[in-house]
């Protein structure tokens, strides 16, 4: 009797434990063929590090640039060489005085929805980002966006505060100025929290998405462009960069594209073996350290300039790198536009850092590891995105070769969003940084200089020209003399070198890693779209 | 057994209660002010009018004891607040997570128990055997290994060089198998023990001795007797593994790129989304406590002694 | 007969594990405490251009992905786990003796107190305790040490206040306060020694948990910071060179397996010598009711658990 009761509750138990098994793994995964269907046909699978996020166009992380340039276009584009091309505009006239831009739209453009891009839905969308304008304020063109007009049903203008030259680089951007359809609006009509649906104009439709697991694309049937040649395109998360590597090899995926989502480590194994076609782009953008100039140690110039002169590049390139990123001695490359300015590098100089340490009153003493002053121990702080492998290495690295200077760095190594409010915040000796490539480069990035929740701006803030810094900015953004421009770029950079506010380390570089059966993989202009357009995959 | 079962439901409530004042008092351990830490995430610099408007909202000037109320009567309506950094409702975000985590532990709870029932009873029948030895030492051995890198060995070895698994993340059924063996390993060794003593304690019971006087046969003896005996405790002990199924899963999450709340609290802990860590501590107590009360229930039902237990009859 | 030959045959075999567990973790605090001059390098001197070497004469066990000494890395990753690890048991041992003895010996409000105190801290896994208490303090080794006694005490604090409740009532003791003796002087001189050698047997069998615990940790990035050895994080140092160099993870978890496997031999032994021990006296303390050997063996069951519980 007791044992039937035994035996009853045994089962039961069991059976519950089955039944909610199967719920759960019965969730998400379309079921037959889940996961690896290698045999369909036209299918590219490639692995992200994160989730592509809502796939909202006006705003920023968790939205995954590539995802947002997928699926969303915006009025112009940004071509070979920095050429601005037509897209959702098919001409546009720039007035005398260099404030109002009129642009006219393509033809019949359809959403992937099947309705019609309209100038009053661009006007929407650019109210909608105009409303939320303090979450945009890095950007200098949203401040100098004045309003926005409709003329006739495809035909738009925007009035401009100031004459501000880089407005179609800007209105290339992938964020936040993309165009969002009628049913992708909330009822409220802002943009500013979330979006109802990912509706886009762009050549890509997302089909099936399962949060931090994968997202299917899909091509766009009403694109107006030339439509790729891939029928699905796969893009399956994972988070560990070991992981990506691991499922190249087992052939879980096609492709590992990108900055920064392949060790180079593993890339260089990947390409000794031979199984594997491997590529690296030109230099995308710069990674520099940027000095505090208003903290602790680091407030003394002979300390940053000791740190310029303390690092080997030269052996990060060669042992870290692998040659995958150049070697950096400016905060910009110099063929960048008014970039181009003579300055003489920090070499690599052991003694003279040491001299310039001594010189600032830190001293190595007896008995102690690290260099005193007043009592108080010569320690750094360096603040890395652990999520970058690049980063992490260069960070110890940095350390153990600062250790043999005398200086103790610690190391703060945080997620994205903590990372990037370190920057904010500006409690940091030393902080990871990225330039951000083209169409930002140079002028967005010195645009945010100016910006307090900025790394750039923090780590400046001990500067004495600093309001001078700031003043000389606006006025090349908003000059329309060339020449004045070119001068005060050049004004600009060398006081930030003589500074040394920022410690250039590399030229960072996208790389791919694909199988043979992909073909057409290339680099675009814009560093952070993937070439989904052009790739081709042979079953 | 109905005056047992409300005994233990009310001895639930005071435990719930020092629980969730625990979670609550969790966000007022957090070196900055809670109000701040939320502005910064969204607004640095932000003037200090704004973050003394933020405390109003927050509800932050009001004593202590009505915030904890306030935020009670939210929880229990499973609001949870906010997360400071994806800025969705973390309540939504757990609920997203929760399946990956529950499908990870129930897995490894049925690879526990296929695992250990053989072992615990083999270890036991054939006690200071050379098969026991072996059990014996893979038991203290599972006790001794970090999972994080029993979990790296086995992607290395199954995954790597033998190719017979998937490497990592969540998919079909192939992809639980490596997770729920590094979880399951993980907690059997308590298990195997606990059913090896329980049974040879019983062996030797007088009716146990008793049966076998009778003729009845070797395996009846063992299973109808002894096992029966030996089993609540380990039911017991099975309500407080699930639980420690649960939680183990932030270790293995991390190591297999498994999509669950234990690979979202590390990342909230990484990012300092004080919130999330708070639900967290809720959601994982209150199972557990849950589990634990379902397990002893389950066990005055198959075994009328442990209702005693209690101390209510002498 | 037979059974008791068994447990003759069992119990010397136990005597030899014992021997080696021991021999495993002298060896290894002195490692711990002369690692300066055994190692051959520098554990933090980072060599880029010797970096992910193979064994030599050098580096006995090779070099990591900076090019540091991954033998004198291993043993000063000895001390942070035995240091830090001891500090905790130290820390725990002060605290629930503290807080058992008087919640015990005083009762009333302040044990009831403290009871539901346990209760709250006892209901949930201690690895998200212990979790949610780095995760609000901030990462870091003294939040992790820190977080560790506030989940660990509990457990101690218990079985000691049990002890003492049942102390309190002997008959001896009565007799010492009849004759004016003070409660400090009972407690110092009468109740004390029969607690402190249990509780420091206990407290040594839970070591390779809490070992095992500051690894955990270390791996999830929580616990010791760059550039310190410690062997979780080495571990996860070598996740990224898994594939082309495996020994750099396997040589830790090695570390931490013997470790760790040494600890609970040695407290598995000294366990079940207290028991041959209480079953000897076992008479005398049965018939004054309870003896403080049942508070070790249910802990004991209670400890079959406590792996989980970390």
């Amino acid at each position: 009797m007791k044992f039937k009761r035994l035996s009853m509750t045994l089962m039961l138990l069991v059976a519950m434990m089955t039944a909610v098994g199967c719920v759960s793994s019965s969730d998400g995964q379309p079921k037959g063929k889940s996961t690896e269907s290698k045999a369909e046909e036209g299918l590219l699978t490639m692995s992200w590090n994160k989730d592509i996020g809502p796939l909202n166009p006006h705003l920023y992380a968790p939205n995954e640039w590539f995802a947002q340039a997928m699926v969303y276009e915006s009025l112009v584009n940004y071509g070979e060489n920095g050429k601005i091309e037509p897209s959702l505009a098919e001409s546009w006239e720039i007035s005398e005085d260099g404030k109002t831009y009129t642009f006219h739209l393509r033809q019949g453009v359809l959403f992937s929805d099947g309705t019609a891009l309209t100038a009053n839905q661009v006007k929407r969308n650019f109210d909608a980002v105009l409303q939320n304008a303090k979450r945009h304020d890095w950007l200098e063109l949203i401040a100098e966006m004045k309003q926005v007009e409709v003329v006739d049903e495809h035909t738009i203008k925007i009035e401009f505060n100031n004459p501000y030259y880089p407005v179609l680089q800007e209105l290339s951007l992938i964020r936040p100025l993309r165009i969002l359809g009628d049913a992708g609006f909330p009822e409220d009509g802002s943009t500013a929290e979330q979006i109802k649906a990912p509706i886009g104009t762009g050549p890509w439709v997302l089909k099936a998405y399962k949060k931090d697991e994968y997202a299917l694309f899909v091509p766009n049937e009403h694109y107006w462009g030339t439509k790729p040649k891939l029928k699905q395109v796969k893009v399956k998360v994972i988070p560990d960069a070991q992981a990506r590597v691991m499922a190249l090899q087992k052939g879980d995926i096609d492709l590992i594209f990108g900055s920064g989502q392949l060790s180079p480590d593993s890339f260089k194994s990947l390409q000794d073996s031979g199984n594997y076609q491997t590529a690296i782009s030109s230099s995308v953008s710069t990674r520099v350290l940027a000095i505090h100039s208003n903290k602790g140690a680091t407030a003394d110039l002979r300390v940053r300039q000791a740190l310029e002169h303390a690092l080997n590049k030269q052996l990060l390139i060669d042992h870290v790198f692998y040659g995958i990123e150049r070697k950096a001695d400016t905060l910009f490359a110099l063929e960048l536009p008014y970039s181009n300015v003579a300055l003489p590098p920090y070499d690599y100089d052991m003694e003279k850092a040491k001299q310039l340490l001594d010189d600032a009153g830190w001293k190595t003493e007896a008995g102690q590891a690290f260099r005193m002053k007043d009592g108080e121990s010569l320690r750094l702080q360096l603040a890395y995105n652990s999520e970058e492998h690049v980063q992490k290495a260069v960070a110890e690295f940095m350390q153990g070769e600062m250790r043999k200077l005398g200086i103790e760095i610690e190391l703060i190594g945080e997620e994205y969003q903590t990372h990037v409010q370190r920057q904010k915040e500006g409690s940091f000796n030393l902080i990871f940084s990225e330039t951000w490539g083209v169409p930002y480069d140079p002028h967005s990035v010195v645009a945010s200089m100016r910006e307090p929740s900025h790394a750039d701006y923090q780590a400046q803030s001990g500067l004495a020209m600093k309001p001078e810094i700031d003043q000389w900015i606006t006025e090349a953004l908003i000059s329309t003399s060339e020449a004045r421009r070119a001068e005060l770029y050049k004004q600009l950079l060398t006081t930030l070198h003589e500074q040394a506010v920022y410690l250039p380390i590399s030229f960072t570089t996208h790389t791919a890693v694909y199988h043979d059966r992909v073909s057409k993989v290339e680099f675009l202009p814009m560093q952070y779209e993937i070439p989904f357009h052009s790739i081709e995959v042979r079953p | 057994m109905a005056g047992y079962v409300l005994r233990r439901l009310i001895g639930v409530i005071p435990v719930l209660a020092g629980l969730s004042l625990l979670s609550f008092l969790l966000l007022h351990l957090v070196p900055v002010d809670p109000a701040e830490a939320a502005l910064n995430l969204s607004n640095p610099g932000a003037s200090e009018e704004a973050v003394q408007a933020l405390r109003e909202e927050m509800g932050l000037h009001e004593p202590i004891l009505a915030q904890y109320g306030t935020w009670l009567y939210k929880a229990v309506q499973l609001d949870f607040g906010t997360s400071l950094v994806s800025h969705q409702p973390v309540g939504q975000e757990l609920g997203q997570y929760l399946p990956a985590t529950l499908q990870l532990a129930l897995s490894a709870l049925l690879l526990l128990l296929v695992m250990s029932l053989p072992l615990g009873i083999l270890s036991a029948v054939y006690k200071g055997s050379w098969l026991d030895r072996v059990i014996q030492f893979i038991v203290v051995s599972a006790a001794s290994v970090p999972s994080f890198w029993i979990g790296f060995l086995l992607i290395y070895l199954v995954s790597m060089q033998l190719n017979l698994l998937p490497l990592m993340g969540r998919g079909d059924w192939t992809h639980l198998v490596l997770p729920s063996s590094t979880l399951a390993l993980a907690y059997a060794s308590p298990l195997i023990r606990l059913l090896r003593t329980g049974i040879l304690e019983h062996q030797h019971q007088p009716y146990i001795q008793a049966a076998r006087l009778r003729g009845i046969s070797n395996p009846k003896r063992m299973g109808k007797y002894v096992l029966k005996s030996a089993l609540p405790p380990v039911i017991t002990a099975l309500g407080i593994t699930i639980g420690h199924l649960l939680a183990g899963t932030v270790i293995v999450e991390s190591v297999f790129a498994w999509p669950g709340v234990g690979r979202y609290l590390v990342e909230s802990v990484a990012n300092r989304d004080y919130p999330v860590i708070q639900s967290y501590v809720l959601l994982m107590g209150t199972m557990f406590i849950l589990l634990n009360l379902a397990a002893d229930l389950m066990c005055a039902a198959l075994d009328p002694r442990s209702r005693l237990k209690e101390g209510v009859l002498p | 007969m037979m059974r008791e030959r068994a447990l003759a045959v069992s119990r010397s075999s136990g005597h030899m594990t014992m021997a080696i567990a021991g021999t495993i973790v002298v060896l290894g605090a002195a490692a711990a405490i002369f690692a300066p001059y055994l190692a051959p390098h520098d554990p933090y001197e980072v060599d880029i251009v010797n970096k992910l070497q193979g064994s030599s004469w050098s580096y006995p066990l090779g070099t990591d992905h900076l090019g540091r000494c991954v033998l004198s890395r291993l043993l000063f990753g000895m001390r942070v786990s035995l240091g830090a690890s001891s500090l905790c048991i130290a820390l725990t041992f002060v605290i629930s003796l503290v807080l058992g003895m008087a919640s015990g010996y005083v009762g009333g409000w302040f044990d009831q107190l403290l009871m539901r105190v346990c209760d709250v801290l006892l209901a949930f896994p201690k690895l998200i305790l212990a979790l949610a208490l780095v995760g609000t303090l901030g990462a870091g080794m003294s939040n992790l040490i820190l977080a560790i006694v506030i989940v660990q005490w509990v457990s101690y604090a218990r079985i000691i206040r049990g002890m003492v409740q049942s102390l309190k009532t002997q008959d001896y003791i009565l007799a010492a306060r009849l004759a004016g003796t003070s409660h400090a002087r009972i407690l110092l001189r009468h109740i004390a020694p029969f607690v402190l050698p249990q509780m420091v047997i206990l407290l040594a069998v839970d070591l390779g948990k809490v070992i095992l615990l500051i690894s955990e940790f270390s791996f999830l990035g929580l616990g010791v910071q760059a550039p310190a050895a410690e062997w979780g994080m080495m571990i996860n140092d070598s996740r990224p060179y898994m594939l082309d160099h495996p020994a750099l993870m396997l040589y830790p978890g090695l570390m931490i397996f013997v470790t760790v496997m040494a600890f609970n031999k040695l407290g598995d032994g000294f366990r079940d010598q207290l028991d041959v021990q209480a079953a000897n006296k076992g008479r005398g303390w049965k018939r004054n009711g309870s003896g403080s050997s049942r508070f070790i063996r249910s802990k004991s069951k209670h400890s079959a658990l406590d792996k989980q519980q970390m």
